[in-house]
């Protein structure tokens, strides 16, 4: 038996519940794994928490020799992977769960904020990115045409995580982030349910994220975007987060930001000029 | 005249261990009185009393303590050292080889989370909480132990309904789930018919037949003897049953039985006829039109349910026909009946299973003979004293009164023999009549004693002009450890009548009373 | 149940081995266990831990002290005199080691120690004089525990004393401890001469002013990186302290040399540094007596915070129980003595530097410095074996504190009570061993064990507190 230490937890993950499950894929980062029709990630120590995401004191998962449909097992708090023959168990019962603070009201200058993510976002996203994000924001007005939108979106572009997906991911966290209104919530229910029917046009691992997205359920770097760009002031905060977000995948990061910035004017607003979305 | 004793400081030994240091022990010649046990306060009590020593220990420590002359104790004690210092078994090495030794159902699960299910056979004290402790790490239980009480037993099957689990047992002795040997359990080939019983042996009975038959089992689930009481209410027969409804490879279901208290009974049947699968039903005892609705249909005994079952699952009509002799058969009884002398009247049953006495009793009393017995049913009369036949008698060699400190008699036919050799002797015998269990969990060599014991008891019966009948059943299948074709093979060498299922060795057993009451009268 | 048909069978078996071995025959798969009667055999207690496994409001309330346990950053901020340190030592008032004791039981060295504290400060002026005084209860003596202080053997710290102060600067919780007074007599073996009243004069005086400059100068006071290093060097922090000792030396002789202090007395208080190998162990228990303070009080909490023995009983403390103490007689101490002494000579265990092991250090680390196995005849594999087992009973590991003999995995910490009550293990402690006559000082070390009744009581205290609790939801 292998013991792997466990440093931190999704918040939406319940070990206690017993569950068996696969994995799924493997890379350098990150192993995904399939449990009871939902995507676990393992993460390696450095890389960013997710909401059904366990973050292992882990280097380079190819260390472990891990293969695709190795059996993974969940009881009592711990996970257990079955490879070659070992045992590889994480105790992650009194691990903590992460968890995002979000400050007590939108501080001034949200939009001097959403402009320095906009500008270094730019160069770094894939060149359809903002005008898929901008079709989109069009389509949220008007939604009958978003099924068209949507289908033109979902699975289109670059990378594991289409460029589409993550520009959607994107927009579902402005829309499902505390600062939204009932506005807000209820357009981010009707895009959720729309986006549904089409994961199958995309790859597993994307069409997981974006249902997880769907259902309100972001990656760490997520929130705390959301989060310095609604509260921080200095700015210092929010330069670092966007540092990190952009770093993540070659555009898939840049491409989040692209949902974010181009949805963010209509419904995260301060309380003393409140538009009607 | 010496006394000696040893006590090892916290070295716990499960009783099968504890029994087999005694006897070791025990066998050391010039040794009078022996004994290894746990320093428990009754254990430490009836040390005192049998003028072993006085103990001032705690219950996890272990106490060796013997009299005799003084180089037996010596050696006795030396004996007993080198068994409890034995290396560790088979099991423990492969835990040990990585790391500590694994002491806890928890440590377990955190070696590995594949662990899915507990089989729980501590003492009675312990047993309920090992159960809950499994069952909250979500594992399915069985309990072999018994002496559980039954407000913890309502707990462990209250907690397990809420999450989806089933505890088999307290006092479950037998099961095979996903065609895995559990407790005593026979080798039976994989198949469409699912068995949910409150018997131990009326499982095994069941289970050997539909695999004698050529079908085989999907599971063999087990609720424990108290499930089906008024106050379980039989939760675990009820998520048994739900539960093989819904398994996509069962298509028949057998559900195994004493008859439960009365609104239990309806409970269980007004479940079994909800579902959606066919459903045997054997209370043993009960009468079978009774229990019979529509998709659920009565057995009048185990073998039968069997047969019906194979038939269902086949799509074919379950036959409910008692079991009759062929002419042949008849007038071999018969002619062995009528050859014997007239003191000789009596049936003595001498079985391993108790519910194979139940159902022999059962038979008998169908027959209009009853009998004397150490677990009467309705009808037939408590013995004056379990160790002495009386006229009729029918006996469960593995009740409570035979097994105090002494292994199972399906473990160790020993005093199971003996009972069979003194009334064998009795010249009031006409039939001797009893089980051989096989299977996992049972003695490897089941009848190399009981064939001397059946020979000699000829002999002798010869010697003084008696012909003595031995009916037997064996109750197991041919994958059985034991193998089952040559151990009624080797029976029937030596003159043992081997029928092939208890309930018609008990029909043939009757038979052949009947005839002597006929000779007598 | 229905899912059980769908997966491979694995099999648990509790009790007769023979059971696991037909499993195995007809090709299944099973775990035996090693199984005796948990919770000392008492059955009734048996059950009440049954029904705690994976409560969500124990595991609720591990996770959060636990995730406070992690989230403690032990730094040394300042270096006082115990009156300004701890309120309660404004009165006359001594502390000692381990859990509550009154005079008349206390073991020798506790008794002496206290009879030279009483000297020290100048309350009596000879020994007769200090032991009647400590005998009229005159002079309050309570736990260091009671005032977030630890100490190491007879733990004894009084007014005049200069304590270190730890701050854990996640949570802003204090802990103090006394400095190490070196090998041979002193006053936390028992000893009570005009030599001990010499030494502790002088780290009262010219000594506490010289290191108060020394900590308050220094370039970086944070005590867990330097722990951490200490665990790569050979370390365990409870009986092996020499390589923290020297990264400490380092930090203060800097600190120091940056100061306008007298180079004699530099020379003086380095030299007194230098020479104590384990000077860095008051520090060891300050840091982790902060860190284990930040998991305590939460309701609901099966995690051990306090382990401590008074030369008489050992005590523990969980985090959901409060300020209960739950203790029973020391068990003995498996060791090697010194050449001349036995273990007749030996005093029970003595001193608050479990704390260490109930912080995963000390015992728990003994895979980062396997030499104390030596003393019980074991092997370094041994060692690591030993602080494997230890993660049997733990919450989790500590990554702040990695061992490379684990694959540099974390030391195994936060020790669950339910878990040992259910495993029969006990928590593992490296100890030096006293003579049980006051002022002898050290004769032996080894490894000895928590134990087990200890446990049983605060599991089985845990228990009533959460049933209570849930009668008084209930009726709300």
């Amino acid at each position: 038996m292998i013991q792997i230490q466990a440093l931190s937890i999704g918040p939406s993950l319940n070990l206690f519940q017993p569950a068996a499950g696969f994995v799924h894929s493997v890379f350098d980062g990150a192993v995904n794994l399939e449990i009871c029709g939902n995507m676990w990630t393992l993460l390696s120590a450095n890389r960013t928490d997710l909401p059904l995401g366990i973050r292992l004191a882990v280097g380079d998962f190819n260390d472990l020799g891990l293969c695709n449909g190795d059996p993974v097992n969940v009881r009592s708090g711990y996970f257990g992977i079955k490879s070659r023959g070992r045992c590889l168990v994480a105790n992650c019962r009194a691990v903590p769960h992460w968890i995002t603070r979000y400050p007590g009201r939108v501080e001034p200058g949200l939009t001097r904020r959403l402009a320095t993510v906009a500008s270094a976002t730019r160069c770094r996203s894939w060149h359809k990115s903002a005008e898929m994000a901008h079709a989109l924001r069009s389509a949220l007005g008007a939604s009958t045409e978003l099924g068209e939108v949507l289908a033109a979106v979902v699975g289109r572009g670059p990378g594991l995580t289409p460029a589409g997906d993550d520009v959607l991911v994107g927009i579902l966290a402005v829309l499902n982030s505390p600062y939204s209104g009932s506005a807000g919530a209820k357009i981010a229910n009707t895009l959720g349910r729309s986006i549904l029917p089409l994961l199958p046009t995309t790859t597993y691992v994307s069409a997981q994220l974006l249902r997880q997205a769907a259902n309100g359920l972001f990656g760490r770097v997520v929130h705390e975007l959301l989060s310095a760009l609604l509260g921080d002031q200095s700015g210092q905060k929010l330069a670092e987060t966007v540092q990190s977000i952009l770093q993540m995948g070659a555009t898939s990061g840049a491409d989040t930001c692209e949902g974010l910035v181009a949805i963010a004017p209509m419904f995260l607003v301060s309380q003393d000029t409140r538009v009607a979305a | 005249m010496s006394t000696r004793s040893r006590y090892y400081a916290n070295l716990y030994k499960d009783s099968v261990a504890l029994m087999t240091v005694s006897a070791k022990i025990m066998a050391v010649p010039g040794i009078t009185a022996a004994s290894a046990v746990m320093g428990s306060a009754t254990n430490v009590e009836n040390l005192a009393q049998a003028a072993l020593g006085d103990f001032e220990v705690r219950p996890n420590d272990l106490i060796v303590a013997v009299s005799g002359a003084e180089e037996a104790c010596e050696l006795a004690l030396q004996v007993a050292d080198d068994l409890l210092s034995a290396k560790a078994g088979a099991a423990d090495r492969e835990n040990a080889s990585s790391h500590s030794p694994i002491t806890s159902i928890q440590m377990a699960a955190a070696r590995d989370p594949a662990h899915n299910f507990a089989l729980i056979s501590v003492p009675g004290d312990y047993a309920a909480a090992e159960a809950m402790k499994a069952l909250r790490l979500g594992m399915n239980v069985m309990v072999f132990s018994d002496n559980v009480s039954p407000t913890s037993e309502l707990s462990l099957k209250q907690y397990a309904r809420d999450h989806d689990l089933m505890v088999m047992g307290p006092d479950c002795g037998t099961a095979i789930v996903n065609g895995v040997p559990l407790g005593f359990a026979n080798v039976v080939r994989r198949g469409p018919i699912g068995v949910v019983g409150a018997s131990g042996t009326g499982t095994q009975e069941v289970t050997a037949r539909i695999h004698q038959l050529g079908s085989g089992i999907s599971q063999a689930l087990g609720t424990g003897g108290h499930d089906l009481s008024q106050q379980i209410g039989g939760i675990s027969m009820l998520h048994g049953l739900r539960a093989l409804d819904a398994d996509t490879n069962t298509t028949v279901i057998v559900l195994v039985s004493k008859p439960p208290a009365a609104e239990i009974a309806t409970r269980v049947l007004t479940a079994a006829a909800s579902c959606t699968k066919s459903v045997v039903v054997i209370f043993l005892g009960a009468d079978p039109a009774e229990i019979s609705r529509k998709g659920v249909y009565g057995a009048e005994y185990l073998a039968q349910a069997a047969d019906m079952a194979v038939a269902l699952s086949k799509g074919g009509v379950p036959n409910t026909e008692p079991i009759t002799l062929s002419a042949e058969v008849e007038s071999m009884l018969g002619g062995l009946a009528r050859s014997m002398v007239p003191a000789q009247r009596y049936v003595r049953g001498i079985f391993s299973g108790g519910t194979f006495c139940f159902e022999a009793q059962l038979v008998h009393a169908a027959a209009g003979i009853s009998a004397f017995s150490n677990t009467p049913m309705a009808g037939n009369r408590p013995l004056e004293n379990n160790w002495k036949s009386q006229e009729n008698t029918i006996i469960d060699m593995g009740d409570d009164e035979f097994t105090q400190g002494r292994p199972h008699p399906m473990i160790d036919p020993s005093l199971r023999n003996e009972r069979i050799r003194d009334d064998a002797a009795d010249p009031a015998t006409a039939v001797v009549l009893f089980d051989v269990v096989l299977g996992y969990g049972s003695c490897a060599n089941p009848i190399d004693d009981l064939l001397n014991v059946i020979n000699s008891a000829k002999a002798k019966a010869s010697e003084d002009g008696r012909t003595l009948a031995f009916v037997g059943h064996v109750c197991g299948t041919d994958l059985d450890p034991q193998g089952r074709s040559k151990v009624m093979a080797d029976l029937k060498s030596a003159g043992v009548l081997v029928a092939s299922s208890n309930a018609e060795a008990a029909t043939w057993s009757s038979a052949i009373v009947a005839e002597r009451e006929r000779a007598t009268s | 149940m229905k899912t059980l048909f769908e997966q491979d069978l694995k099999v648990v078996n509790v009790g007769l081995e023979s059971f696991a071995a037909n499993i195995t025959s007809a090709g299944g798969s099973v775990t035996h266990l090693s199984w005796s009667p948990p919770a000392g055999a008492d059955a009734a207690l048996g059950w009440t831990v049954a029904n705690m496994v994976d409560d969500p409001r124990i595991e609720e309330a591990n996770r959060t002290a636990y995730e406070r346990y992690l989230a403690a950053q032990p730094r040394l901020i300042d270096f006082l005199l115990a009156r300004d340190a701890i309120p309660a030592l404004a009165e006359r008032r001594i502390l000692h080691a381990g859990p509550p004791i009154a005079w008349p039981e206390m073991c020798g060295p506790q008794k002496g120690a206290i009879c030279g504290a009483i000297l020290y400060e100048g309350w009596a002026s000879s020994l007769e004089a200090a032991e009647k005084l400590a005998a009229s209860g005159q002079v309050a003596m309570e736990p260091c525990h009671a005032h977030g202080a630890v100490g190491p053997m007879a733990g004894i710290i009084s007014p005049s004393m200069p304590v270190w102060v730890v701050e854990n600067t996640a949570a802003g919780n204090r802990a103090f401890c006394n400095v190490n007074e070196g090998l041979g007599k002193v006053l936390r073996f028992g000893a009570n001469s005009q030599e001990v009243i010499d030494r502790l004069r002088w780290l009262g005086t010219e000594f506490f002013t010289a290191m108060q400059i020394a900590v308050r100068g220094l370039a970086d006071a944070n005590l867990k990186p330097l722990m951490g290093q200490a665990l790569h060097m050979g370390d365990e922090l409870h009986n092996r302290n020499a390589a923290a000792s020297g990264l400490l030396f380092k930090a203060l002789a800097l600190s120091l040399m940056d100061s306008k202090l007298d180079s004699g007395i530099i020379k003086r208080v380095l030299t007194f540094v230098a020479r104590n190998d384990h000077f860095f162990l008051n520090l060891s228990m300050a840091a982790c007596k902060s860190m284990s303070d930040a998991a305590h009080g939460i309701p609901g909490s099966s995690m051990v915070t306090v382990m401590a023995r008074n030369g008489v009983k050992f005590g523990i403390r969980l985090s959901g129980t409060g300020d209960r103490w739950f203790e029973a007689p020391a068990n003995p101490v498996n060791g090697l003595y010194f050449p001349g002494y036995t273990i007749e000579d030996a005093a029970a265990d003595l001193g608050d530097s479990a704390i260490t092991e109930t912080n995963g250090l000390g015992g728990f680390a003994m895979a980062a410095s396997p030499a104390i196995v030596q003393f019980v005849g074991g092997a370094p594999a041994d060692a690591t074996e030993n602080s494997r087992r230890m993660l049997s009973i733990t919450l989790g590991s500590n990554p702040a504190f990695t061992l490379p003999a684990l694959d540099f995995g974390g030391t195994p910490a936060g020790i669950d009570a339910r878990l040992v009550v259910d495993s029969g293990i006990l928590p593992i402690i490296n100890t030096g061993i006293a003579h049980k006559k006051a002022g002898v000082g050290q004769i032996g070390a080894g490894i000895t064990t928590a134990p087990m009744e200890c446990f049983n009581c605060a599991i089985a205290t845990l228990a009533e507190t959460l049933q209570s609790a849930s009668r008084r939801a209930g009726s709300a």
